[in-house]
């Protein structure tokens, strides 16, 4: 009983830092390096506070909203100091572009590690690490990859299927990898190349990176997206360059007609707006106006808690303002519909146990007096550095007044 | 099922289930995202040699960013442990479970943090106002205000 819903809990298909096996060292620490620490998602908008530390642009937004400090190490921090870090935002681009395709290998590799190991020089294994570190083989191996072919280093392109009873040792571009390659004659493989050499693509023949020509097939051979050199040379791109600078001040390049939407919202000091003020607040950004106050202040900040989180990504991975408004919404429904079922209980409940109730504040009304006078002293010297408490004193909440806040 | 708290939850799980849990703690159940149950024994020299207490969290949907509500379960088969932070209740007084949450504390993280209070723990008693607080305790340690003292435990 307890197992079934708990592997059913565990079925339901979260990518984390688990998936990867701890036996090729750094996977699974790669992973998690590159995610955030509240959320536990790969990062989202990334963006780093005065100590350094890292975390999606909303979750650190949310977590400061509750306390000025930082999550992890609790230095003062506020939302000011966040600066987006581009660098870890492309590198999660690449990861999540990459992870599946690295899962599937190491899956691989462990699988072909836990056969027998009499079975085990029988199969395809590919090794890489630096020349320095280079595994020795026993054995048979040993003789072939001693004495590499001058042959063996050689053009990227022309990779194709070859002989599979032949050890072959193929050189990647950057020269600081080695893979080693040894196929069966039972296994058929072909040299496999290293992630970064191009291959032919076997549909529209055009040279195609390794590490994308899965994903380039499936996605019906889209034409290689075009590189920097391409855009500065071609006239249209030329301009739109010089419309930038032009343009002046928006710095970030991006498209004009979208720049004065695309300024960060200033937190609202609401006590001091007017509900007419408020209710224009909300109008302008095309917020729905229905609720009370409160409603209307809790979804502006919400609002801009999510424009402002969505700022901090690049261009092309923000989201449409018409998808943070459905955010929102659907935020504000998981919010009031957990709300919703609270009260029903709490009227419920509150009718029942009146008597009960009464009973309590009566019998806590003579003892509240005296327990007031240490405890209005007492919060003078509060020591945050100590994870751990005595409750010397502790300011009893009357259960009626706490329902009633519920 | 797709909230952050669900997502974050089911996380923590896996890594639980890969990893397993650090010596002395052992999840009990975790059916779903709202309240989990966690076994807690304090290993090596302690106040507690071989007794066994159970951890109740209770998750609400805007953890990480709010902290869960933990006690200990005191029901026919789990007590309470006697220590000066720890109500006869279930309920305990420790700071981050209260104002020094922080959202990358995780459940394991707390387990450990509580173990270690316990370890630490050199004469056993109850806090002081024990009996008055149990008397008036909300259902929820999450609506009683503590106020933290230095540790000095």
């Amino acid at each position: 009983m307890l197992a079934d819903s708990l592997t059913q809990l565990l079925l339901s298909d979260v990518p984390d830092p688990t998936d990867f096996p701890k036996s090729p060292p750094g996977l699974r620490e790669l992973d998690s390096s590159l995610r955030c620490n509240i959320c536990g998602d790969l990062f989202d908008g990334p963006v780093t506070l005065a100590c350094g530390h890292c975390f999606c642009s909303l979750c650190v937004r949310n977590a400061l909203a509750e306390k000025a400090e930082c999550p992890i190490c609790r230095k003062q921090a506020s939302e000011t100091q966040l600066r987006v870090n581009l660098a870890i935002e492309t590198c999660v681009a690449a990861w999540k572009l990459a992870r599946t395709h690295i899962l599937r290998l190491t899956k691989e590799e462990e699988e072909r590690l836990t056969r027998p190991k009499r079975k085990a020089s029988d199969f395809e294994r590919i090794v890489i690490e630096s020349p320095m570190k280079k595994r020795k083989r026993a054995g048979g191996y040993d003789e072939r990859n001693s004495s590499p072919t001058p042959g063996s280093s050689k053009s990227p392109s022309k990779i194709r299927p070859k002989s599979p009873v032949k050890a072959k040792r193929v050189v990647s571009q950057q020269d600081d990898d080695v893979i080693e390659i040894s196929s069966s004659p039972v296994s058929n493989a072909p040299d496999i190349p290293s992630a970064a050499d191009l291959v032919t693509c076997p549909v529209c023949e055009k040279e195609v990176p390794f590490a994308l020509i899965n994903k380039h097939i499936d996605q019906r051979c889209p034409p290689p997206p075009p590189s920097d050199n391409d855009a500065s040379t071609s006239k249209d791109a030329q301009q739109t360059a010089w419309s930038k600078l032009m343009a002046g001040g928006g710095g970030k390049g991006r498209p004009k007609e979208r720049g004065i939407d695309e300024e960060p919202i200033p937190k609202a000091s609401y006590h001091t707006l007017k509900d007419k003020q408020l209710r224009e607040l909300l109008l302008d950004h095309h917020l729905p106006v229905s609720g009370d106050r409160s409603t209307w202040i809790t979804r502006h900040q919400r609002w801009v808690m999510l424009w402002n989180a969505n700022l901090d990504k690049s261009p092309n991975l923000r989201k449409s303002a018409n998808d943070l408004r459905s955010e929102l919404k659907k935020w504000e429904a998981e919010k009031t519909g957990k709300k919703k079922t609270v009260v029903d209980d709490v009227a419920g409940y509150e009718k029942r146990n009146k008597a009960h109730f009464q009973a309590l504040t009566e019998a806590a009304r003579p003892r509240k007096v005296p327990d007031k006078s240490p405890s209005a002293v007492a919060p003078g010297s509060p020591d945050v550095a100590s994870p751990l408490a005595t409750p010397r004193d502790i300011i009893l909440v009357d259960e009626v007044e706490e329902v009633q806040i519920g | 099922m797709a909230s952050i708290s669900a997502r974050r939850l089911r996380k923590e799980l896996s890594e639980i289930h890969v990893e397993g849990c650090p010596v002395g703690i052992n999840l009990l159940s975790a059916d779903n995202f709202e309240q989990w149950l966690l076994s807690l024994e304090v290993m090596g020299e302690s106040q507690y040699p071989g007794e066994v207490f159970a951890l109740k969290f209770r998750f609400d949907p805007n953890y990480p960013i709010s902290s869960p509500a933990v006690q200990f379960v005191v029901d026919g088969k789990y007590t309470s442990p006697v220590h000066p932070h720890v109500y006869s209740n279930g309920h305990i007084c420790a700071s981050i479970l209260g104002n020094e949450w922080s959202p990358v504390l995780s459940v394991i993280g707390i387990c450990v943090t509580l173990q270690s209070m316990l370890a630490s723990c050199k004469k056993k008693e109850r806090p002081q106002d024990n009996d008055r607080y149990v008397l008036h305790a909300p259902d929820n340690p999450k609506k009683t205000r503590f106020h933290y003292d230095v540790d000095t435990v």
